[in-house]
């Protein structure tokens, strides 16, 4: 199961890593400040609908819009923590190197999941962008989000397969 | 092969690879996947995946989720935690046991602002548990009283696990949280009344503190005032219809976070919550995502709706069914979290307990009793051995006291749940006189 949320954790000490952990935390970083102004937001169109009896045009779009966007981004910063939930209930009796690379093993399968979505979502952004899907109220184009979303599906695979790496590297205390 | 037989064999291939410590979102993902695959092929397939993200990640009832944690991030950097402990230490501390019931009160306040177990644990256990050990509590009484109190971050609304429950359900969330809040409180006394009794089966476990002034105990009260004035204005709008919850967790993250700041938070401190959040979010989408391809999956292979109908038809009493599946949450709660628990099993339970007759209610109250029965036994899972998480979280702050020493403190709350089951069970009123009386 996850282990240490929140807890203080260094960089990596290789460069990949390196520089795999400051991108991750720098898309987590904007992802935070889309979530905030989604709150800043919501506020004042409350406050709005309190005074002007209206809320603010298309609140709730700007709300779903940027909330896929922020949890988008903040998925590669969690498999750099290593918070991906799992069962180990199982596979506690078995040796710390067979439990490596059952990781390694997991940490590939999710990095092909999510580079196939990544893939998939270049071609649904594509496609949204020739069929001009928007939004009802404001008309943002759906493919904006999309686009938006798709760098971090594809970090979030290179995440994992930088963990996978790690995973079988590491040796039996 | 029928649609059932295929579900059927690939919820056993999953089980498999959650076993083998892949990941619970991607052995959800992966299961999905090969099974639409099978019914359907892959170009229906590859199409859905083209917009599977952006369509579970957009909605608009699940964007309480990140607020709601951020909101208890910044309670916690707000000092709130330890207002509350403060001030329910200053009202019963000096009784036997009295600053465990404390914490556990502190635990119920704070999860009226956190809608999260683990966050209430780890916040409480921070400010509470030096105070019990200063005061000689025993070491199993102290930390499984942090354990068993975090629990109440999410049985007490706002709850994330009860978000997602409306959402797989197509139930109000307005609704439910006011159906949780009784049975909150009574999780609550029911903590103290067992911390209660425990102390006085094992005297010395749980020595009385300082008793206060009503002057001191005044002081501690106002002290947590923002407290109150944010869970009146989150849960009062959302129960009163006037935000939507969305919006209720917008104003309590706001409200919190100016707390934090007035406390002292900075930027630094803002992007530490920040992370935090993100982190938390992470787990919980990504299990979300791949619980979407598994239930799009399950749905087109019939097998819950199959499932429903034969349990319906085989005259089973439906009571031995909710004690069926009452004890598979026990039994998955000792390997699994329970958001995981309630996305993988509500599309396979939730219409079978729709189709049996329970005391007579209506299926909006059926719905709604059983989404707070099955949160109160999930919620178990995260204190029973072998991998409750609360007790880890705890652990990992009290790092002297021996696993097995929380586990056996933890009986005593054990009783405490499954007791208060029962009365749920037994007494859907408890869940739904709130509700009705609302309108």
């Amino acid at each position: 199961m996850a282990e240490s949320l929140g807890a203080p954790l260094p960089p990596p000490p290789d460069p990949v890593g390196r520089w795999l952990f400051h991108v991750s935390r720098g898309f987590a970083a904007l992802g935070g400040l889309v979530l905030v102004a989604i709150t800043l937001m919501s506020v004042a169109s409350i406050a709005s609908r309190f005074l002007t009896s209206k809320g603010l045009q298309g609140d709730f779009e700007l709300v779903q819009l940027g909330c896929a966007v922020a949890v988008a981004a903040f998925l590669p910063w969690g498999q750099m923590r290593g918070s991906h939930v799992m069962v180990d209930f199982f596979t506690e009796g078995i040796g710390q190197r067979a439990r490596n690379r059952l990781d390694a093993l997991g940490a590939l399968l999710l990095a092909i999941c999510a580079a196939v979505v990544a893939w998939r979502m270049v071609i649904g952004t594509l496609e949204l962008r020739a069929s001009q899907e928007s939004s009802m109220l404001l008309g943002v184009p759906t493919w904006y989000a999309t686009l938006l979303m798709t760098p971090s599906f594809a970090l979030l695979a290179l995440t994992a397969l930088y963990s996978a790496r790690i995973k079988l590297q590491e040796r039996a205390p | 092969m029928s649609g059932t037989a295929i579900g059927g064999t690939f919820f056993a291939l999953m089980l498999v690879l959650l076993a083998l410590r892949v990941p619970i979102a991607i052995s959800m993902f992966l299961t999905g996947v090969a099974g639409y695959v099978t019914m359907t092929g892959w170009a229906p397939l590859l199409s859905y995946l083209k917009t599977v993200a952006y369509g579970r990640f957009s909605v608009y009832d699940l964007s309480v989720v990140p607020l709601f944690l951020l909101m208890g991030s910044f309670a916690s950097r707000g000092g709130l935690s330890k207002a509350l402990f403060g001030a329910a230490g200053s009202l019963i501390g000096h009784w036997r046991g009295g600053v465990a019931m404390a914490a556990v009160g502190a635990c119920a306040g704070f999860g009226a602002i956190c809608g999260s177990s683990l966050a209430t644990a780890a916040t409480m256990g921070q400010v509470a548990l030096p105070e019990l050990r200063r005061l000689k509590y025993s070491d199993g009484l102290a930390t499984a009283t942090l354990a068993a109190g975090g629990t109440l971050g999410i049985l007490i609304p706002p709850s994330i696990v009860l978000v997602i429950y409306a959402i797989l359900a197509e139930q109000n969330i307005a609704k439910l949280f006011t159906a949780a809040f009784v049975p909150g409180i009574i999780a609550a006394l029911g903590y103290m009344l067992a911390i209660g009794i425990y102390v006085r089966l094992y005297p010395g476990s749980g020595p009385a503190g300082e008793r206060s002034s009503w002057a001191q105990r005044l002081r501690a009260l106002i002290d947590v005032w923002p407290v109150l004035l944010i869970f009146l204005l989150v849960i009062g709008g959302i129960y009163g219809g006037i935000f939507t919850p969305t919006e209720a967790a917008a104003v309590g993250t706001l409200g919190t976070g100016v707390i934090a700041v007035t406390k002292g938070m900075r930027l630094g401190g803002l992007m530490d919550c920040l992370y935090a959040t993100a982190e938390a979010t992470a787990m919980i989408f990504l299990i979300l995502l791949g619980a979407d391809v598994l239930n799009v999956f399950l749905a087109l292979s019939q097998m819950p709706a199959e499932l429903a109908t034969w349990v319906q038809g085989s005259g089973l009493p439906p009571l031995l069914v909710l004690l069926a599946i009452i004890l598979i949450y026990v039994f998955l709660g000792c390997v699994m979290d329970s958001l995981s628990m309630i996305l993988l099993t509500i599309p396979i339970f939730f219409p079978i307990i729709m189709g049996l007759d329970y005391w007579g209610l209506n299926p909006t109250d059926k719905a709604i009793w059983f989404g707070i029965l099955a949160l109160m036994v999930v919620e178990i899972g995260l204190i029973t051995p072998p991998v409750g998480m609360n007790v880890y979280i705890i652990n990992s702050l009290a790092r002297d006291v021996p696993m097995s020493v929380t586990f056996r403190g933890i009986v005593p709350f054990l009783i405490s749940d499954a007791v208060r089951v029962l009365l749920l069970a037994f007494f859907p009123v408890l869940s739904l006189f709130l509700v009705r009386w609302m309108g």
